[in-house]
């Protein structure tokens, strides 16, 4: 059988199917459907240094072909889930990726901290790039000079394998990945929602308690896959593709585009098996297709002469 | 819980806008009343997400594992199903949530559903009823047309079901909560009688008033808008009111059936 192992920074990936974080809770839900060890990695809800209760309902709306989110990041904070989620996580032999989020630059370091002496924690992810909080998030991940020194101080903060995860809404999104590049991120994950709305005619209101949120789901793939494909011909770290991935033919597609890994979101919801089916999907078609290594295949896609 | 395709035995039009759709399962999972399950039943990802239906029944019928649902056609989700023929596949979810378990010392039990809230009222009034209750059922649709056919209604006598019509075209002309209201003025034993309702939140929220003012223990069962059903998109939340303050709470998980005093209802 191929090898699809994949390496980023410091970690060795049995293969390079993850899954994406808000989307698959603390991971334990999921090990009633399958064994979550198969997986790459799960990557668990963003946390705080402190619990958040999140934004007020209503927190979710489907939208052609995708679907709203604004959550707020309610999470029980990094301290209770090492403490009481993480044992379980070991116990699954799941290989976990820890979401990180906070306010000020001192927050995300003190969080990446508390991980780094975690046991069972693969690597860091840094969410620079949230939509639905109003302070921090998406102001770090919307200015370069405010991203280097987050991730600066992150990267003094801990040794594990450091992944910046980028937003879609800013101009441009090389831009950011050079400077987290820089700053010595391991690897850049890419994207977090678009920011978007829904109005409700009849009461003359937006749908969400937050007024926006978070687009996901197969609508944002097309804008995903685009950013994938520029900011891996940018930096030289391996890139995570994330984005409306439901079907291994979309694995494929980040892969072809650049992506060292995926990672799987919405489709969770969908069906709760879809990261493990995508795997098992993309093992079948590299089998049948006679590629040997997945790193020869990345970023294999032809390049038309312009 | 688990997750599995089901094959469509029938899809049965049960009033104006209602079907009740029966699907063969493997086998019949351990289910309470007032669980739901999370339905697909299309291909490709437009609708996206899978639906929440309360779980009407689930047993074997001739020998069958039947799985039947009842939903109200209000978008697509709910009129592609309405389109499904026998033999058609969908894929489900459940059961989920944490579904109805009377209190000890409860003897007599008062149910109250609203519109298509009928659907998750009548499993728990079937089980109560089942266990040697006292139950009385009000239904409120807002005409006739509205009312479903289905047997526990067609069959339940004036004493235990209760039917109300806004317009007066069918039963007892007026809104439940007030028939509600009068049915708790009589109530003798506080103590040892449970209120339960399904229903849009207005509705709710007129029975919240009423639990407080008559100080008899209630429990609703929400609706919220949901993503993934089984508790990891934390799109579902509801306040709820604890010793530490307020904490937001997943339906779908903690819930849909909450203790009336300790939730926020939104209009
Ligand atoms: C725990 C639970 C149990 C439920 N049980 C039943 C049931 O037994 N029978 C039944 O008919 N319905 C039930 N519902 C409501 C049902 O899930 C929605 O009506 C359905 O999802 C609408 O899908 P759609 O694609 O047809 O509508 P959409 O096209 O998605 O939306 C059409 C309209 O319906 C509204 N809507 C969508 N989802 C919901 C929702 N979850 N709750 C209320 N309104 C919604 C939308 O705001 C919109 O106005 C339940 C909901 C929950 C959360
Ligand atoms: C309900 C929900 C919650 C999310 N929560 C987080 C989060 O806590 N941290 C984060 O970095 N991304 C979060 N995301 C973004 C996803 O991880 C992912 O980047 C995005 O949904 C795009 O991928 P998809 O289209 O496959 O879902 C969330 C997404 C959804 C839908
Ligand atoms: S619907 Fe996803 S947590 Fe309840």
């Amino acid at each position: 059988m191929i090898d699809l192992s994949v390496q980023i920074g410091k970690s060795r990936f049995k293969n390079p199917v993850f899954t994406a974080s808000g989307t698959f809770g603390y991971g334990l839900e999921f090990s009633v459907f399958y064994d979550i060890s198969q997986l790459g990695a799960v990557t668990v809800k963003g946390l705080s240094l402190e619990p958040v209760p999140g934004n007020p309902g209503p927190r979710i709306f489907e939208t052609p072909s995708g679907m709203l989110n604004a959550i707020g990041l309610q999470n029980v904070g990094v301290r209770e889930f090492v403490r009481s989620y993480l044992p379980r996580l070991r116990e699954l032999g799941a290989t976990v990726i820890a979401n990180v989020y906070g306010k000020t630059e001192e927050e995300y370091a003190s969080v990446a901290a508390i991980l780094d002496e975690a046991e069972g924690v693969e690597a860091v992810e840094l969410n620079i790039s949230c939509p639905n909080v109003k302070e921090g998030g998406i102001a770090f991940g919307a200015n370069p000079l405010l991203a280097h020194n987050v991730v600066s101080a992150v990267r003094k903060a801990t040794e594990k394998t450091l992944i910046v995860k980028l937003s879609p809404n800013v101009t441009d999104i090389t831009e950011i990945a050079v400077a987290v590049e820089e700053a010595g991120a391991d690897s850049v994950s890419l994207i977090n929602t678009l920011l978007g709305m829904v109005i409700d005619v009849e009461r003359k209101r937006a749908v969400l308690g937050s007024t926006t949120g978070g687009l996901s789901g197969p609508a944002i793939k097309p804008v995903a896959l685009r950013m994938v494909y520029q900011v891996s011909k940018k930096v030289k770290i391996p890139v995570i593709g994330i984005g409306g991935i439901m079907t291994y033919r979309d694995a494929l597609e980040f892969f072809l585009a650049g992506a060292t890994a995926i990672q799987v979101g919405t489709a969770n919801f969908v069906n709760p098996l879809s990261a493990l089916n995508i795997l098992k999907d993309l093992e079948k078609y590299f089998e049948d297709e006679g590629i040997e290594s997945l790193s020869q295949y990345v970023g294999s896609l032809a390049e038309v002469e312009s | 819980m688990d997750f599995f395709t089901g094959t469509v035995v029938s899809n049965r039009v049960i009033s104006e806008k209602c079907h009740l759709m029966k699907v063969e399962t493997e086998k019949v999972l351990d289910y309470k009343p007032g669980q739901f399950i999370m339905v697909r039943g299309w291909k490709g990802f437009d609708p996206l997400l899978p639906r929440p239906f309360a779980i009407y029944n689930w047993r074997e019928e001739e020998g069958r594992p039947i799985l039947s649902f009842v939903f109200k056609v209000v978008g697509r989700g709910t009129s592609i199903l309405s389109g499904l023929r026998e033999g058609d596949r969908v894929q489900v979810n459940g059961p989920l949530g944490n579904g109805f378990s009377p209190p000890e010392g409860k003897e007599r039990f008062i149910l109250a559903g609203g519109g298509i809230g009928f659907s998750a009222v009548l499993p728990v009034a079937r089980s109560l009823v089942d266990s040697g209750k006292d139950v009385r059922v009000l239904l409120g649709a807002r005409t006739a047309g509205e009312i479903p056919r289905i047997g526990y209604v067609e069959e339940a006598d004036r004493d235990h079901l209760l039917i109300t019509t806004d317009d007066g075209s069918f039963g007892e002309k007026g809104i439940v909560t007030d028939f509600l209201e009068r049915e708790l003025e009589e109530v003798g034993e506080k103590e040892r009688t449970l209120l339960f309702a399904c229903g849009p939140p207005r509705m709710l929220k007129k029975v919240q008033e009423l639990a407080e003012r008559f100080g008899i223990e209630t429990y609703l069962s929400l609706e919220n808008y949901m993503a993934c059903g089984f508790g990891v998109c934390l799109g579902c939340v509801v306040d709820r009111r604890t010793e530490e303050g307020i904490i937001r709470v997943r339906v779908c998980r903690e819930g849909p059936i909450f203790r009336s005093s300790e939730v926020e209802i939104y209009d």
